[in-house]
């Protein structure tokens, strides 16, 4: 899938599978490997690999 | 981007700057703060482990002289679903009841009226005066029973989240989490070994040796402050606000110093209350737990039970899991089952998995986080059956863990591709251990586990004073648990180029620092660390440009070099140059204090691999277990202060020992805990316990100017699977249920389970 930054790929996965974006959303995200725990203006490459995951916690 | 160089600071282990006032009784925790016309505040607890709230009558408490106030669930307002903020909260709305009961109350202890009096004796004799009137229904006390089918039901309205479909009925089962990849069956069809088994592990406290303890006063505006023990000042302002009703900017939160928190210390209990009795009182109201309120009405984490199946091919490549985890969430929803799935197979590349979890009510306290939560009981049944399998391959089993190791670029269970990771470097390095080539003491078992956990970072705000005299002082927000003023004045010290000596840690209340998140996730020293470093970063641009309009130069013809600002290479000036406290002398005349900021949200944690090897023996006739030996090997990214590092990989180990062979909490059929003290309650102490011996391995993570990651938790992830592995080897037979406890070994050792 091609997306220009964080959001976009937001945009074009609702666009695709409805209410996918919306549900990742609620999810961290892993840009090529790096977690983001509350996303909004992250970037992408060409190749970014990126991954959704549940928000990490800890103690 | 973390990369060799020489660190002068960043490394050694000079002496904790907190560690006099410590010792001494200087150092003021929870229960310490003191104000002029102070009341105490007392809780009235269930006596029932499930019931009915039909009717509370406050009257006769107030009536009694020396009292002035009461609350019950009644008095504070009401709040809707949401995130509570912090770590393991849960639903805000869930959390409100678990501080005080509105309708229904859903263990023994919970709180369901509160008083406050001019003296503890006489808050308790109101206790006794406050009318309940309760329906009791019956206590859903195992994951078993709440599994029932015809289980009685702790939340009428909970219809298990995360199915494909809704189910149209309720059920105990608050939500199920998938996680999966690869063909399973598939590979389980073709494997040359299986390895099946079914794990429990016991519901257990985090055992903080301080107990909660708050003091809150509320002014004429309606503003309240707030001294409590807390890892998470600005959490529990959050928290307080929304519970009580109030504005976040009306309440201040002040952190004592903190006697253990263990992820225990991330979610108010008391503090809501207080407010609310010193809002009613007009007075400044005290209120501190007894150990037997810490036990019943506070953390604990989830018991339990965890099915997994295991295939592999002859030559120990490990080729699929599936697996089905339940965990006692406690009376309300949150048990942490997720990490416990997205953590368990972290240490290897295993293309196949069906990981299912479920989160499930029972009638005991609602779970908070404890250290890497969820993590050590789904490794412990992990890391059993890899020991299985390494007995049935007759090979070594940390050779069997590097047939099998996660590597950089190798994709997490969790999703991501892992970066530069420690865990190979762990097992060469434990295998390479003393304590793994000397010869097995005679009939001793040796037990070998692989750990992870994955660290977070999250927002973090640091400001650095430089005073007229060049000495510094760092405001930051974080409760210093682990050590971190250390850190803090150490990576400031290697930032700046300044002696260690210069520079003091201050900790902030939640209106005179920036927000940070909570001491924990393994965090502060990572996140809270780079908010201190790019703060001194900050006083040095401003430094450099001082001493560039002080010498009439160009600010990029400047550099700052061992804590002075020099000409930079190549620039011919006739100058001295200028050190911080130089800088600082003259700051008047060039613009002003010095004063460095910084506040950020932190990604890029790295991720905390680990391996635990013990060597332990078990006394047939009485069922004991010795711990001959026990070494923790992890992975730091890097070190800040070696002697703190290697203090939380022992106190993970300690706790993990102590939940492998004794912790456990005990219920009785009417659902109160019968080991509700420290004498029942069995923690390690120091006479049970060799020393422990820690290794760190550095594989710097690049995401942090000195490539820390955190290791507060991955400590306390693998204890659990090599003492049981070790316990196993000594008697001959595969222990799957924790606590391995004297009564259950000896029952299992005379074959009668």
């Amino acid at each position: 899938m091609q997306a220009s930054d964080y959001r976009d790929l937001l945009r074009k996965l609702n666009a695709q599978h409805p209410g996918l974006g919306d549900a990742a959303a609620e999810l961290a995200v892993a840009i090529d490997g790096l977690i983001y725990q509350e996303p909004l203006l992250e970037t992408l490459n060409a190749d970014s690999e990126v991954a959704f995951l549940p928000r990490i916690e800890g103690g | 981007m973390a990369e060799a160089r020489d660190l002068k600071y960043v490394g050694t282990r000079p002496v904790r700057p907190d560690g006099v006032d410590k010792v001494t009784g200087r150092a003021l925790y929870g229960a310490d703060q003191t104000l002029p016309n102070m009341i105490y505040g007392q809780v009235l607890r269930s006596p029932h482990a499930h019931a009915r709230i039909k009717a509370i009558d406050l009257a006769p408490a107030l009536a009694i002289a020396g009292v002035f106030a009461a609350v019950s669930g009644a008095d504070f307002p009401a709040v809707a679903d949401g995130e509570i903020g912090g770590e393991g909260g849960g639903n805000v709305a869930d959390v409100a009841r678990n501080v005080m009961a509105r309708d229904k109350v859903v263990y023994h202890g919970q709180a369901v009226a509160a008083v406050a009096a001019k003296s503890n004796a006489i808050a308790r004799a109101a206790l006794q005066a406050i009318v309940v009137e309760y329906e009791p229904l019956p206590p859903v006390l195992s994951l078993t029973a709440a599994l029932a089918e015809d289980a009685p039901l702790l939340d009428e309205q909970c219809f298990t989240k995360g199915l494909s479909e809704t189910p149209s009925t309720p059920s105990n089962v608050a939500s199920v989490v998938n996680l999966a990849r690869g063909d399973v069956d598939a590979a389980f069809a073709e494997a040359d070994h299986i390895v099946e088994r079914e794990y429990e592990v016991a519901m257990a406290h985090q055992g903080y040796i301080e107990p909660h303890a708050c003091t809150a006063t509320v002014n004429e505006a309606g503003e309240a402050t707030v001294w409590c023990c807390t890892q998470a000042p600005f959490e529990f302002r959050s928290q307080t606000a929304k519970i009580t009703g109030m504005r976040v900017g009306d309440v201040k939160v002040v952190s004592s110093e903190i006697g253990g928190g263990f992820g225990g210390k991330t979610v108010v209990y008391l503090e809501p209350v207080a407010v609310l009795l010193s809002r009613k009182a007009g007075r400044p109201v005290k209120m501190a737990m007894s150990r037997e309120d810490v036990f019943r009405a506070t953390g604990p984490t989830s018991g339990t039970r965890v099915k997994l199946k295991l295939a592999a091919t002859g030559s120990g490549r490990i080729t699929a899991v599936d697996a089905q985890l339940w965990y006692e969430a406690g009376g309300y929803a949150g048990a942490p089952v997720g990490p416990g799935c997205m953590s368990m197979l972290a240490p290897y590349q295993i293309e196949n998995f069906r990981l299912r979890g479920h989160d499930v009510l029972v009638n005991k306290p609602k779970v908070a986080a404890y250290r890497a939560p969820g993590a050590p009981q789904s490794v412990h049944a992990m890391e059993s059956a890899v020991d299985e399998l390494a007995l049935k391959l007759d090979m070594d089993p940390i050779d069997l863990r590097l047939a099998n190791v996660a590597e950089e670029g190798t994709q997490a269970p969790y999703g991501p591709k892992f970066g530069p990771i420690g865990m190979r470097a762990c097992l060469e390095a434990a295998k390479a251990h003393p304590n793994y080539t000397r010869a097995l003491p005679e009939g001793a078992g040796r037990g070998v586990s692989a750990a992870f956990w994955f660290n977070v970072g999250g927002e973090s705000s640091a400001e650095v004073h430089v005073n007229e005299d060049g000495t510094v002082t760092v405001v930051e927000g974080n409760p210093d648990i682990g050590g971190s003023r250390a850190s803090m004045c150490l990576m400031t010290a290697e930032t700046l180029g300044i002696p260690y000596e210069n520079i003091k840690a201050l900790i902030s209340d939640t209106q005179t620092g920036g927000y940070t998140m909570v001491t924990g996730g393994s965090r502060t020293t990572f996140a809270t660390g780079l908010a201190v470093i790019r703060a001194c970063e900050d006083i040095i641009a401003q430094c450099k440009a001082r001493a560039a309009a002080t010498w009439e130069l160009d600010e990029d013809q400047v550099d700052w070099v061992d804590g002075e600002a020099v000409p930079a290479a190549g620039v011919n000036a006739d100058v001295q140059p200028l050190s911080l406290a130089d800088i600082a002398k003259n700051a008047s005349r060039t613009g002003g204090p010095l004063l460095g900021r910084a506040s950020l949200n932190a990604s890029g944690a790295g991720p905390s691999f680990a391996v635990c090897l013990s060597d332990v023996r078990v006394d047939p006739e009485t069922g004991h277990t010795e711990v001959l030996s026990f070494t923790g090997i992890q992975d730091a990214g890097k070190a800040i202060h070696p002697d703190y590092v290697e203090g939380q990989i022992q106190g993970g180990a300690v706790q993990g020992i102590g939940w492998a062979l004794n912790e456990e909490y005990i219920y009785g059929d009417d659902g109160v805990l019968q080991n509700a003290g420290f004498l029942d309650y069995r923690i390690p102490v120091a006479s049970d316990l060799p020393m422990i011996d820690a290794t760190i391995v550095e594989v710097p993570n690049p995401t942090h100017p000195y490539g820390v990651r955190g290791v507060g938790e991955t400590g306390i992830v693998g204890p659990l699977a090599a003492i049981a592995n070790a316990v196993s080897r000594s008697v001959g037979q595969r222990m799957t249920d924790l606590p391995l406890s004297p009564p259950r070994l000896l029952a299992a050792i005379d074959g009668d389970t």
